[in-house]
């Protein structure tokens, strides 16, 4: 009995000595704003693109209320990730657009914008290219954005049908990205297969697609995949490996039937 | 002595003749210079007089004594018409001093002619009020007029094209193998082509006519035949209706039970929300309250160690960017 009250008493002291001190009631504002930027995090994850572009709007007419630039800079980057991914590539340069010369959003926040916006442009690789540039320079060493900034050279070489430039670019960062870059890794070897298979080397490309395979699995991604199997399946086609087109048409068939496309066409 | 006699001047009536002749003569020399001093004057000739030039292209018109008018008003006379060595007209005016204030160094001299036959006359328009008032010796603008023959020569150089163009209109459609007669060559041969069409069809229409009389002969023979049928099904429809219309008393009786059930449960219904309506806001506001408790709540719990460290709280960044 003695030791059941002391073992009590002990676990009181000790849960009373990991408690903090109350902690100062949170102003309506800045608990509003903290709620529609978590809900605009999670929407964006979840691919619920409305959502979240309802959210980052919400958020960033909140940050502006509270005079805080770091919270707007986020909140335009996520609304204008958002209205990319629907396909509203005017509106979101223009949600971009005031980052780009404004100092106090802060270096980091500008060079993804940068970023962001070179992806946006990216048909125009002039244009995309110069955006990159700048996200490069604007970005402090080490740099968080690096990974995407090599993807996105990689793509542009790409688009210049500069295969050799592309395979040395997405092999360097295969080469140095830590694994905690899933989706850039990914990236990276589905860029390296696409520039070896143009390179006439569709043996050494298969391995890299089946490796951006295993990743965007992981990372359940469907249109990724999607891109995936069609780039395999031109492998398997080249190959003459009549088992492997099956399977990655039976599986691009699969993938499609579930989010509604063409599996010929990419959409 | 005798005549002497006779022209003695004893008659009374020629007595003091030669006085009475004198002051008679006297009287009408008086009356005569009277006129014309009131003739001069009327005329100006003892007005000051201005003295202003101008040169004419041509002294056609032009003579010393034409009126110098303004406004229709007689203002001078012209006095000297002179060739000059540039085989110009110099011709020089004299102006009543009183008109003077009215003609400016813009003002223009106009040969002018009274009617169709009348008179000449150089007619000076009044300047721009802004503008100084000429002075003795000054020279006016001279702008010659048309006159008949300058009308006619004008009037035939712009009428003998539009006649040539007619001319030439009336060649065009006068010549034989020109459009417009060709045209109506093939005016003439289309309607001797739609006469003889015209009879053609008069003929089709006259077996078509036959065709159709047989046509809706057969047709009557079918609607006959429809007909007949028709009131077959209508007697077999006449036969079944009965036990349709009791079929559909029922059903409508059943639908009759099921609005009255669906109306029952509308009322139910209204009175629940009207009852609950009130409640909905209080009951929102106490959601959102309840929320933001459980927010803080939760919050403060992440703040306990052990879950700080396994219930952490999604940090505030911006979304991830991916280069896909």
């Amino acid at each position: 009995m003695f030791w059941q009250r002391l073992s009590l008493l002990l676990l009181l002291a000790l849960l009373g000595a990991c408690s903090s001190a109350p902690k100062e009631p949170i102003p309506a504002l800045r608990m509003a704003v903290h709620d529609s930027h978590s809900k605009a995090l999670r929407a964006i994850q979840q691919e619920d693109l409305a959502s979240a572009a309802e959210y980052w709007q919400q958020t960033l007419l909140r940050y502006q209320a509270l005079d805080d630039w770091q919270g707007q800079g986020q909140a335009r980057l996520g609304l204008a990730q958002a209205q990319h991914k629907l396909g509203q590539l005017e509106v979101a340069q223009a949600t971009l657009k005031p980052l780009l010369a404004q100092v106090l959003f802060g270096d980091a926040i500008r060079a993804q914008a940068h970023l962001q916006l070179a992806m946006i442009s990216l048909p125009d690789v002039g244009v995309a290219a110069m955006y990159l540039a700048e996200s490069e320079r604007l970005c402090a060493k080490p740099c968080a954005l690096q990974w995407a900034q090599h993807n996105l050279a990689a793509k542009i070489a790409a688009s210049k049908l500069d295969w050799p430039r592309v395979a040395m670019i997405s092999g360097q960062l295969l080469a140095t990205a830590p694994a905690t870059e899933r989706a850039e890794i990914a990236h990276a070897h589905r860029l390296q297969a696409l520039a070896l298979l143009r390179q006439q080397q569709a043996g050494a490309a298969l391995p890299h697609i089946q490796a951006a395979l295993e990743l965007d699995r992981v990372l359940a991604k469907p249109a990724w995949l999607l891109e995936d199997y069609r780039l395999q399946l031109e492998i398997a086609t080249v190959l003459r490996d009549e088992a492997l087109q099956q399977e990655s048409r039976q599986r691009l068939q699969s993938v499609c039937q579930a989010v509604r496309c063409d599996p010929d066409y990419p959409r | 002595m005798k005549q002497h006699q006779f022209l003695k001047d004893i008659d009374p009536r020629f007595q003091l003749l030669g006085w009475r002749v004198g002051v008679f003569a006297a009287v009408i020399g008086l009356i005569i210079i009277s006129l014309i001093a009131v003739l001069a004057e009327r005329q100006g000739l003892f007005n000051p007089k201005t003295r202003l030039h101008f040169v004419a292209e041509s002294g056609a018109g032009l003579a010393p004594g034409l009126q110098v008018r303004l406004s229709g008003f007689r203002i001078g006379v012209v006095d000297e018409v002179s060739l000059n060595e540039q085989a110009k007209v110099d011709v020089e005016i004299l102006v009543e001093e009183r008109y003077m204030k009215w003609i400016k160094l813009d003002s223009i001299a106009l040969l002018q002619q009274d009617g169709v036959i009348g008179d000449h006359f150089i007619e000076i328009s009044g300047g721009s009020s802004n503008v100084a008032v000429m002075q003795e010796g000054g020279v006016l603008t001279f702008a010659a007029t048309l006159g008949l023959s300058d009308i006619a020569l004008d009037l035939r150089n712009r009428t003998l094209p539009i006649f040539d163009s007619v001319q030439q209109t009336f060649d065009y459609l006068n010549d034989p193998k020109g459009d417009i007669r060709q045209t109506l060559s093939n005016v003439q041969q289309l309607t001797a082509e739609v006469r003889q069409t015209r009879e053609k069809i008069d003929q089709l229409l006259l077996r078509t006519d036959g065709l159709l009389d047989q046509e809706v002969r057969s047709n009557l023979q079918s609607s006959q035949q429809f007909l007949n049928r028709a009131d077959l099904i209508a007697s077999e429809v006449a036969q079944q209706m009965p036990s349709m219309l009791r079929s559909a008393d029922a059903s409508l009786r059943s639908v009759d039970s099921i609005t009255q059930d669906a109306s029952a449960s509308m009322r139910i219904l209204r009175s629940t929300v009207e009852q609950s309506a009130p409640m909905i806001p209080g009951m929102v506001r106490d959601g959102g309250d309840l929320l933001r408790r459980s927010d803080q709540t939760l919050e403060a719990v992440q703040q306990i160690w052990p879950l700080s460290r396994s219930l952490e709280r999604p940090a505030l960044t911006a979304p991830v960017v991916e280069s896909r």
